[in-house]
C-alpha cells in the first residue's frame, strides 16, 4: 500500500472511530444509562406555579360557596395544557376538588365556573372581551405573556434569564375583590 | 449513500450502529414516569424554591405549525444554543431539504430542493418580513445575512413554493428569520469567541424598557474570520470582517403593536477571482480581490386589532446598500409597504388580503468583465393577495385557496394561485396536500448584462464568448405537487414526511448567437454572443423525512433525510449550447442524511453534536462528504456560559461548492474549533 493510501485508511479509520464514539455516547445515554439529572422545562414550572398561586390568593366567600370544585379554566392553547391536568388532577384547595375545564376560544368562557382563568397567548387579542365578560367578578386573571398587565391582566409568569418571574397588577386585583398575600407580593414585581 | 458504510467495515461503527438501533428499540423507559416525578418533586417546592429554579427553553411549536399544509421545519433558539452554529447558513444544515455549500470564507450556494448554484434565484430569504433578495442577480449575499444569534427567536423554513403569500421568486423555499421581540431580550449580553475562524468574534447587546408600554434593545457585533486554505494548503486569501449595530424598539397597548427597528452593517470579504475574456493571452487573470460592502435598513410594523374578527398589519421599510463586487459595483435603495388584513368574521372562513409595493434603484458601475445597460434603473412591483382557509368537515378538513397577482416591471403580470388541503383523520395525525404555481420573475442580469466570460485563441484571432441580457428573458415557472404526513405520537416523539414533484418550464439556459467581428477593444477578436433564453424545462421530485424524539428529559435526539432527483432538458434541442447550462443546474447531491443528538450531562453541561452525510453532486463537481459538529456547553454561574466546539471534524477538509461561472475560486473547508464565553446580566 502507499503511503498516501495508508495514510486515507488510517484518516477514515479515525473519522469512522470518533463517529463510532458519538454514536455510542448516544445510545448509551438514550438506554438511559447516563445518569439522570432532574432538569426541569419552563412548562413544568409554570404548571406547577399555576397550580401553587391559588394557596396565595383570597377570594371573596360568596364566590366560593358557588360551586363545589376549585377550577382552573385555560383559554387558547398553552404549551403547559396537559402538564398542568396531570399537576392538578387528585388535589384538592381548602378541601374542594381542583379541576382544570379547558376552552378552546375566549367566546366558549363561562365566567362563573372559574376561580382562575389562564390566558393562552393566542387567546389575548380577545382580552378586552374577556375582560367585560368578567366584569369584576373574582375571578384570577393569569398569562404568560410580556405586556398582559398593561393590558389590565393580574398575574403574569415571565421568563427572566433562566428564571420564571412574576408581575402582579395590584390595581387589577383590588378591583376585582381579591386579595394576594404578601408572601407573593413579596416575590412578584408589582405594576399599580 | 450506501457505498460509504460498505466501503469502510469498521467494527466500531457497526457496533455503535447496532447500540443505537438497540437502543430506539428499547421500551421508552417511562417518558411520562418521569414526568410525574418531577411534577411530583415540583409539587414538594415552595413558591420561593420554584421561583429559583432554573429551566430550560421549550421550544415554542405552536398547533399553528403542526397544521401547516406545508413542508415547514422551525430553528428554535435552542436548536441555535445548542449546535453553536457560527452562521445562519450553518443554521440551515438542520433542515432536511436545504442544500448548504459554503464556498469559502464569506459566501455560501444554499438550495431548497436542488439549484444551489452559487447564482441560486429560487429562494426567498426574509428577515423580520425584510426581504434579502437582490434584483440584480435574483440571489442572497449570504454574508451580509446576520445578526446576534441569540436573538433570533425562530427561522422557519419552508421547503417547496410559498408565492402565494410571499410573492415570486418564493419558488422552491422561502425562508424567514424572526428577531426576538425586544421584550425578550431585557438585560445585557457580552459575548466573544475566538477559535480558527474568528479571530475574533464580539457582540454585546443591551435591553431596557421605557414604562409598562414600550421596550428596547441596541446591539453591535464585529467579527473577524480568518481565511481557510486552497487545496494545497496554500493561504486562500478569503478573510472576511463584518461589523453592525442596531435597534429595535416595541410597544404594545391594548389593541395594537408598533415596532421600530434599524440597522447598519459594513464589511470586507477577500476572496480569489478567476476572470476570462481578456483579449490577449493567457486570456484569464487570477487575482486576489477584496469585496467591501455597507448597508442599512429601517423597519418598522404596525398591528392592530380592529374588532374581535379581524386585525390588520402594515409594514413599511427602506433598505440601502452599497457594495464593490470587483467585477461590478452596485448601489441600490429600497422602499416596500405591504398592508394585511386578516378577517375571520364567518365561522368557517379565514380570510387572509393584502396589498403591496416594492420600489428599487440601483446604480451599477461596471468592469471589463461585467456590465450592466442601462447602469442605473429602477422598478416597481405592485403585488396583492387573497387567501380563504376553509373549514371543510368541522376539526377534520380544510381547505386553503388563494392567488398572488402581481405585477413587476419585466415580465408584466403573474399569478401565482395556490390550493392546499389538510385532513385530520384524528388527533396528532395531518395529512395534506398542495398544488401551487410559483414563478421566478427575471433580475436585471438576465435582461441588462454583458459578461465577457471566457476567451481563446484560434487561429490568429482571439475569440470571445459573451453572455448578453435580452430583454424578451421570461419569468421561470413552477407547477408543484407536494403531499406530506406529520405525526405527533406522543409529547415527546414527531414524525415529519414531505414528498414533492416539481413541474420547471421556462428555466433560464442560453442560446448561441451569431459570431460577429469587433474590432474595439484592439486587438480585433470574434466574438460569439450568448443570450438568457428560457429555453429549460423539466422536473423533479423527492422526499424529506425528519423526526425528532425527546428519549428522556436530558436527550433528545433528530433525524432527518431527504433524497431526490432533477431532470432537465432543452425545449429547443436542435439549437447549439455552448454553455451547458443543464450541468450547472444539477449542483445538488441526490442523498443527504443527518442525526443530531443534545445531551445534558447535568443541569450545567450539555454536549451536543450533529452528523451530516452530503452525496456528491450530480454534476460531479463535489464528492460526497460527512460533517461533524461538537459542541460542549457549560453554565458555571447561571449567567456564564462557555462553549468549547468543533465544526467539520471528520475531514481533513473538503470542497462543498464549485461556484460555476462566478469567476470565484472555492476554498478547502477544514476543520474549525472556537471557545465561546456569553455573559448575561
Amino acid at each position: 500500500m502507499s503511503l498516501a493510501l495508508q495514510l486515507q485508511w488510517c484518516l477514515r479509520k479515525t473519522r469512522f472511530l470518533c463517529l463510532a464514539a458519538f454514536l455510542g455516547v448516544l445510545s448509551l445515554a438514550s438506554a438511559g444509562v447516563a445518569p439522570a439529572s432532574p432538569q426541569t422545562t419552563e412548562h413544568h414550572v409554570k404548571a406547577v406555579f399555576l397550580y401553587n398561586l391559588a394557596r396565595f390568593v383570597s377570594w371573596p366567600g360568596l364566590w366560593m360557596e358557588r360551586s363545589e370544585y376549585f377550577t382552573i379554566g385555560i383559554v387558547g392553547n398553552p404549551p403547559f395544557g396537559a402538564i398542568i391536568d396531570q399537576v392538578v388532577t387528585g388535589e384538592r384547595w381548602r378541601g374542594k376538588p381542583m379541576r382544570v375545564v379547558f376552552y378552546d376560544e375566549a367566546e366558549d368562557i363561562s365566567v362563573r365556573v372559574c376561580d382562575v382563568l389562564y390566558i393562552g397567548a393566542d387567546q389575548l387579542r380577545h382580552f378586552d372581551d374577556i375582560k367585560e365578560r368578567l366584569a369584576g367578578l373574582p375571578v384570577l386573571t393569569v398569562a404568560d405573556t410580556p405586556g398582559f398587565l398593561a393590558m389590565g391582566g393580574m398575574v403574569n409568569l415571565v421568563r427572566k434569564q433562566q428564571r420564571i418571574g412574576v408581575g402582579v397588577n395590584l390595581q387589577a386585583v383590588r378591583y376585582s375583590e381579591l386579595s394576594i398575600s404578601s408572601k407573593l407580593l413579596r416575590l412578584a414585581t408589582i405594576v399599580d | 449513500m450506501f457505498h460509504i458504510y460498505r466501503r469502510s467495515r469498521n467494527p466500531a461503527f457497526w457496533i455503535s450502529l447496532f447500540l443505537l438501533i438497540v437502543s430506539f428499540l428499547l421500551p421508552v423507559r417511562g417518558i411520562t414516569e418521569t414526568d410525574e416525578n418531577t411534577l411530583a418533586y415540583l409539587k414538594t417546592l415552595s413558591i420561593e424554591e420554584l421561583l429559583e429554579l432554573k429551566v430550560t427553553s421549550v421550544s415554542k411549536r405552536p398547533e399553528t405549525l403542526f397544521n401547516a399544509a406545508a413542508a415547514i421545519t422551525v430553528i428554535t433558539p435552542e436548536d441555535i444554543r445548542r449546535t453553536g452554529a457560527r452562521t445562519i447558513p450553518d443554521i440551515l444544515r438542520l433542515v432536511p431539504g436545504i442544500q448548504v455549500g459554503q464556498v469559502d470564507g464569506s459566501k455560501w450556494e444554499i438550495g431548497a430542493r436542488g439549484f444551489n448554484d452559487f447564482f441560486e434565484n429560487k429562494l426567498l430569504v426574509l428577515i423580520d418580513g425584510r426581504s434579502l433578495y437582490t434584483p440584480l442577480y435574483s440571489g442572497i449575499y449570504w454574508d451580509r445575512v446576520d445578526t446576534i444569534l441569540e436573538d433570533i427567536e425562530r427561522i422557519e423554513v419552508i421547503r417547496g413554493p410559498g408565492a402565494t403569500v410571499w410573492g415570486a421568486n418564493a419558488v422552491n423555499g422561502v425562508i424567514n428569520i424572526i428577531s426576538k421581540n425586544s421584550a425578550e431580550t431585557q438585560g445585557g449580553l457580552v459575548q466573544a469567541m475566538y477559535g480558527t475562524r474568528e479571530q475574533p468574534l464580539a457582540a454585546a447587546r443591551f435591553g431596557g424598557r421605557f414604562g409598562e408600554t414600550t421596550a428596547y434593545r441596541f446591539y453591535v457585533k464585529g467579527f473577524k474570520r480568518d481565511e481557510m486554505e486552497t487545496a494545497s494548503g496554500a493561504d486562500a486569501h478569503d478573510a472576511l470582517q463584518s461589523s453592525r449595530a442596531g435597534l429595535r424598539l416595541d410597544s404594545s397597548w391594548k389593541d395594537s403593536s408598533l415596532s421600530f427597528q434599524s440597522e447598519l452593517y459594513k464589511g470586507e470579504a477577500d476572496f480569489t477571482s478567476l476572470l476570462s475574456g481578456f483579449l490577449t493571452p493567457p486570456f484569464f487573470r487570477r487575482s486576489e480581490e477584496t469585496e467591501k460592502f455597507h448597508g442599512g435598513h429601517i423597519l418598522t410594523e404596525y398591528h392592530h386589532n380592529l374588532s374581535k374578527v379581524s386585525d390588520v398589519n402594515v409594514k413599511l421599510y427602506y433598505t440601502g446598500y452599497t457594495q464593490d463586487l470587483v467585477v461590478v459595483e452596485e448601489e441600490r435603495d429600497t422602499f416596500d409597504f405591504e398592508l394585511q388584513h386578516h378577517l375571520k368574521r364567518w365561522p368557517d372562513h379565514q380570510i387572509v388580503w393584502g396589498v403591496g409595493v416594492r420600489w428599487t434603484e440601483d446604480e451599477t458601475e461596471g468592469t471589463f468583465s461585467t456590465t450592466f445597460t442601462p447602469a442605473s434603473e429602477s422598478t416597481v412591483l405592485w403585488s396583492a393577495f387573497l387567501q380563504d382557509d376553509i373549514s371543510v368537515v368541522e376539526n377534520t378538513l380544510w381547505c386553503t385557496v388563494g392567488s398572488k397577482f402581481e405585477h413587476n416591471d419585466y415580465s408584466g403580470f403573474e399569478i401565482q394561485p395556490s390550493i392546499r388541503l389538510r385532513y385530520m383523520p384524528e388527533k396528532h395525525h395531518l395529512l395534506w396536500a398542495a398544488i401551487s404555481r410559483a414563478v421566478r420573475t427575471p433580475s436585471r442580469t438576465e435582461q441588462d448584462v454583458t459578461i465577457h466570460f471566457a476567451s481563446f485563441q484560434q487561429g490568429p484571432t482571439p475569440v470571445q464568448l459573451r453572455l448578453v441580457g435580452n430583454d424578451d428573458f421570461d419569468s421561470e415557472e413552477l407547477i408543484a405537487y407536494e403531499f406530506g404526513y406529520r405525526w405527533q405520537w406522543t409529547d415527546s416523539l414527531s414524525v415529519d414526511v414531505a414528498t414533492f414533484y416539481n413541474d420547471y418550464g421556462d428555466l433560464r439556459g442560453e442560446r448561441q448567437g451569431r459570431a460577429f467581428l469587433e474590432t474595439a477593444p484592439l486587438p480585433s477578436h470574434l466574438v460569439i454572443p450568448n443570450t438568457f433564453v428560457n429555453n429549460i424545462e423539466g422536473e423533479s421530485y423527492g422526499i424529506e423525512i425528519s423526526a425528532a424524539w425527546q428519549v428522556l428529559e436530558h436527550l433528545k435526539l433528530m433525524a432527518g433525510y431527504s433524497w431526490m432527483d432533477l431532470n432537465l432538458e432543452y425545449s429547443d434541442r436542435h439549437q447549439s449550447n455552448t454553455l451547458n447550462s443543464l450541468n450547472s443546474e444539477k449542483n445538488y447531491p441526490r442523498h443527504q442524511f443527518q442525526i443530531r443528538g443534545y445531551y445534558d450531562m447535568s443541569p450545567s453541561l450539555s454536549l451536543n453534536g450533529e452528523l451530516y452525510y452530503v452525496d456528491e453532486y450530480e454534476s460531479d463537481t463535489i464528492g460526497e462528504y460527512l460533517r461533524f459538529d461538537l459542541q460542549l456547553l457549560w453554565e458555571p454561574l447561571e449567567a456564564l456560559q462557555l462553549a468549547v466546539g468543533g465544526e467539520n471534524l471528520l475531514s481533513s477538509g473538503h470542497k462543498e461548492a464549485i461556484p460555476t461561472g462566478s469567476g470565484i475560486v472555492s476554498s478547502h473547508i477544514p476543520p474549525t474549533y472556537w471557545l465561546k464565553a456569553t455573559y448575561r446580566f
